[in-house]
């Protein structure tokens, strides 16, 4: 029960400030149509840089949370859905909105967001510490094969195509090797003053996540604004009411949503439309459903928040995010100077428990400005994308600078930031290359120590390649590709047949 | 057997295979080619892996161009370039001049550039042209007021701060 003892360090004033703002902000931007919630909290890392670690991952928490759930004011109001979690909402949502039902639908969003993200934390307080024990026997191969695990998963299972997920995550491994061998110091690929130290994490986050969503914005300029429907007058009070007899779409979303983000590489997309479907193939009337049926919402709101607390899971104990924002997360672990697995608890345990505290507080802000949105929300989806395109690229640039006060930062983001957008055309994701960036100095350091440990014993391929835990972690890498061209190649055929 | 007369880099797979096959080729060379092996023995297991990655994706989509019938031009790519391309300017001036003028000074005339080119046409509407300016002060305003005097963060201060 160690969680208990650290719930005071969240209720400070600046901690409290914290969570206001970063939920408020994460509501929003969520909200705002053509911004990813992965380059919402990649943007706001720089600024935590300078903060304690606690703060920083409290206002990083709340933008996580906070952003999911944004999400879905876009996906109701004007059938835009904010984030890939989303989708399954406009089904219902949208059609509550067009018939004038938009604020109840809403109130229906951010209520059922809060008891299945209220779950998924329960089930990250509950599960992290004993899996993160099982790490206290990870020796330098299993830290690589891990490492090599991470990438694998979320370049297959999170990638449309299988190899090019893959390949971006080699590319992000292949950027991380700029700069200083970690063994014998001795520079590779520095062909200007500006690569000496290598690639940062947070430039290879900003470049690779915010630039390409700038063009991206860009290129959407002379759209026209997307029909929007009237917040109508609805009293949350009625609404939680209703929303407390839905006991089966509340219940069926969060199990679903906890058991799809303890998954590597999932995500919410798959928790909130498996959730949709589950509850659409139970229901009585499942006709309703498409029409403005609301356990539709209540089930994947559900589901997509309570996925946030587990998919922190794998990553808090083995370094293997659950979903593309919390391998940005794992950024802003590392940057703060805390790795995953053990130590987390034990050495950093006061940091790491007030992170997770902050996550239950984090959800009570989510849905008391949540329901204030619910009726002042419409000024969101009015903002042109030439200003946020502005305003991010203003802040990419103050991010990346702030870091390391480096000029040549900047420039590296932007390179590597004009190659993803057009990498992102030919179909290769950022999610994978940035954990290839943020992994790869791990993998090459435990690689490398394990070659030097396999040629004083048995040989370099014995050692690598022998233990049960080494064997799993192959395993699991191999099924994971194995199951990705499995069913690629599945909705192919389903795709010619049709 | 591939027929070279029906190879079309217009087709998006295609072009992106053979891009990554360029890539990991240029990677498999600068990781090779007079290079110290045991300090680039990661980066070469990496370009190996890449390479036999690209080739076989480069082998998938030629053999997928083949059962196809050639795809048109796709002009509407041509268009995303060209409204990109003045914000892709700016911005790359942004990055090349905020150390020289300053990043206050250059962040303001950068968003207000946003605004102006972008969006709706209103160059020559003073009052638009007016609101776009008040926009942009205040925006960069909070940013130094936030950070430069709250969070005491440095940045390149050039010749107009």
């Amino acid at each position: 029960m160690d969680f208990v003892n650290y719930f005071g360090n969240v209720f400070t004033p600046f901690h409290l400030l914290l969570l206001f703002g970063g939920t408020a902000a994460g509501l929003i931007l969520g909200a705002l149509p053509g911004l990813s919630p992965t380059m919402a909290v990649a943007l706001v890392i720089p600024f935590t840089f300078r903060m304690e670690p606690a703060s920083g991952l409290i206002l990083l928490g709340a933008m996580y949370t906070a952003t999911v759930a944004g999400g879905a004011i876009s996906a109701i109001l004007v059938n835009v859905p904010g984030a890939p979690a989303n989708i399954a909402t406009a089904l219902d949502g949208h059609q509550m909105a067009r018939k004038g039902r938009a604020s109840e639908a809403l109130h229906y969003c951010f209520l059922s967001s809060f008891v299945g993200g209220i779950f998924g934390i329960l089930i990250l307080i509950f599960f992290t510490p004993p899996l993160a024990k099982l790490a206290l026997k990870f020796g330098p191969t299993e830290l690589f094969w891990i490492a090599i695990l991470g990438i694998t998963v979320i370049g297959t299972i999170g990638s449309k195509s299988v190899i090019k997920g893959l390949m971006a995550g080699l590319f992000g491994l292949a950027v991380s090797t700029i700069g200083d061998n970690p063994m014998l110091g001795e520079q590779r690929f520095v062909y200007s003053e500006h690569m000496e130290s290598g690639i940062h994490i947070v430039v290879a986050l900003i470049g690779l996540f915010a630039l390409p969503q700038i063009l991206t914005l860009l290129e959407e300029t002379d759209k026209s604004e997307a029909g929007m429907f009237a917040l109508s007058e609805a009293r949350w009070v009625t609404s939680l009411k209703y929303n407390a007899t839905r006991i089966k779409a509340l219940t069926m979303g969060s199990i679903i949503g906890a058991i799809v983000g303890v998954i590597p590489g999932a995500g919410g997309q798959i928790a909130g439309l498996v959730a949709y479907d589950q509850i659409k193939k139970t229901s009585k009337h499942p006709e309703k459903f498409g029409q403005g049926e609301p356990d539709g919402i209540i089930a994947a709101e559900s589901a997509n928040n309570a996925m946030v607390g587990p998919s922190l899971v794998p990553l808090l104990t083995l370094s293997i995010p659950g979903s593309p924002t919390a391998a940005v997360l794992l950024g802003g672990l590392l940057i703060h100077g805390l790795f995953p697995g053990p130590d987390l608890f034990t050495v950093h345990k006061e940091v790491i428990w007030t992170f997770i505290d902050s996550l239950i507080v984090a959800q009570v802000f989510m849905v008391v400005i949540g329901l204030f949105l619910s009726r002042h929300s419409g000024w969101i989806m009015k903002v042109p994308p030439h200003y946020m395109a502005a305003s991010i690229l203003v802040l990419a640039v103050f991010g990346t600078y702030s870091i390391q006060s480096s000029y040549s930062d900047v420039l590296l983001m932007g390179v590597l930031g004009v190659t993803m957008y057009f990498a992102s055309k030919l179909g290769f994701g950022p999610a994978p290359m940035v954990l290839g960036v943020i992994l790869g100095p791990i993998a090459e350091d435990n690689f490398l120590q394990g070659k030097l440990i396999g040629e004083a014993g048995d040989g370099v391929l014995d050692y690598f390649f022998s233990g049960p835990i080494n064997l799993t972690l192959i395993a699991a890498t191999l099924g994971s590709v194995g199951y990705s061209v499995y069913a690629s190649h599945k909705i192919k055929k389903r795709g010619m047949l049709k | 057997m591939i027929k070279l007369n029906t190879i079309n880099l217009n087709n998006p797979e295609l072009a992106s295979a053979f891009y990554s096959f360029i890539v990991a080729g240029l990677f498999s060379f600068l990781s090779f080619y007079d290079t110290n092996a045991e300090s680039y023995l990661f980066p070469r297991i990496i370009a190996i892996t890449l390479m036999g990655f690209s080739v076989i994706l480069l082998i998938i989509n030629l053999q997928a161009s083949q059962a196809l019938a050639r795809v048109d031009t796709n002009h509407n790519k041509d268009n995303q370039f060209f409204k990109i391309l003045p914000g892709l300017i700016i911005g790359i001036i942004y990055m090349t001049l905020m150390d020289i003028v300053g990043f206050y000074t250059c962040s303001f005339l950068v968003f207000l550039s946003f605004l102006l080119l972008y969006g709706k046409r209103e160059m020559l509407d003073p009052r638009a042209f007016v609101k776009k300016t008040a926009v942009s002060v205040a925006f960069v305003f909070v940013l130094y007021l936030l950070f430069w005097q709250g969070l005491h963060v440095r940045t390149p201060t050039g010749w107009l701060f």
